[in-house]
């Protein structure tokens, strides 16, 4: 239920109300060609920015790579979509995360993320590169 | 790189199978098929959209930099803003590979052949006659794939800095011989 409510409207009330009522964010879906994304994922590839901030308000864990596994990243839908409106607004919510996730071009644990490579994998929307540029250029120019 | 994008490529190298040799569809055998199938599973959304399997394979693929990768999608101005924002630009165009035979941005753009790419990175400093792992350059990969005449050009760009270097060490006068008897 959550992960439609975030894939299908950008409607924080009811992502909220979703939360209230113990839904599970970290619930991934097990059937289909996206089995394996959970709620904030799904808000991201669209991007549904309000539903994205309610749910980091509610845990800003959400975010970061399971523990034990390095998939599933979240904000490489709005790096590989070229979403930067949404990330800057994430960025001025949550500085914190925003520095932890793209400044040292290392997510959890050992996870190497190189998200201007993922941006030019997809739309290659310059101004979503330059956002991850000025976050650490020397880390992201190199293999 | 770990992210759900590179699931795909990852099972394809786990698989053993080079994606910059898969070649065209017909001729990919039925465990390249199968291969291709379960990354497609897992990587549906980053596929759709693309110009082929072989290309999105390849960008997907890790061991590339941030370059090679927009070098190979053929984004000129994503290439221009990486070099421009470069402290050391002939440095950045001539990074390597960490797999894919340890090729230049040059060689997957030429590959790919784009080649407006392929004049960026020459103007940037980029050396037309670079050998990847294998001793191919740009212009056998151009060649290869069908882009003779990107190739061509490639080959042009070599000859011309080969001369521009031959000339470069035929005006550097030779240093004056000392102490040598004068000759009167």
């Amino acid at each position: 239920m959550l992960q439609h409510a975030c894939c299908y409207r950008d409607n924080p009330q009811l992502v909220a109300l979703l939360l209230e009522r113990k839904a599970d964010p970290r619930r991934t879906t097990t059937r289909g060609d996206g089995a394996g994304l959970a709620a904030l994922s799904y808000a991201c590839m669209r991007p549904h920015t309000d539903t994205i901030l309610s749910l980091l308000q509610h845990d800003v864990s959400l975010a970061r790579p399971d523990e034990g596994s390095s998939s599933n990243l979240p904000f490489s839908f709005l790096a590989a979509y070229g979403h930067s409106e949404t990330l800057h607004a994430v960025q001025l919510a949550h500085p914190l995360l925003c520095a932890e996730l793209f400044s040292q071009g290392f997510v959890g644990r050992g996870v190497r993320v190189n998200w201007v490579k993922i941006c030019f994998d997809m739309k290659g929307d310059l101004e979503t590169v330059r956002f991850f540029l000025d976050q650490a250029r020397h880390v992201y120019e190199y293999v | 790189m770990h992210t759900c994008i590179h699931l795909g490529a990852s099972s394809i190298l786990d698989q053993g199978v080079d994606p910059l040799l898969l070649g065209p569809p017909d001729t990919w055998s039925p465990a390249k098929v199968r291969a291709l199938r379960r990354a497609r599973r897992q990587a549906f959304w980053c596929l759709s959209g693309k110009p082929s399997h072989f290309n999105a394979f390849f960008a997907y693929a890790a061991g590339c930099s941030a370059l090679h990768t927009a070098a190979f999608m053929g984004n000129l101005r994503g290439v221009d803003l990486i070099i421009e924002r470069s402290d050391n630009p002939v440095a950045t165009v001539d990074t390597r590979a960490q797999l894919h035979h340890r090729m230049t941005p040059l060689h997957v753009a030429a590959i790919s052949g784009h080649e407006a790419v392929c004049r960026r990175l020459l103007d940037a400093g980029a050396e037309p006659a670079v050998h990847d792992r294998w001793g191919h350059t740009p212009a056998y990969w151009a060649s290869r794939r069908g882009h003779a005449h990107l190739a061509q050009r490639l080959n042009d760009a070599d000859r011309e800095r080969r001369r521009e270097s031959m000339r470069e060490r035929e005006a550097v006068p030779a240093p004056a011989q000392s102490g040598g008897a004068v000759r009167v």
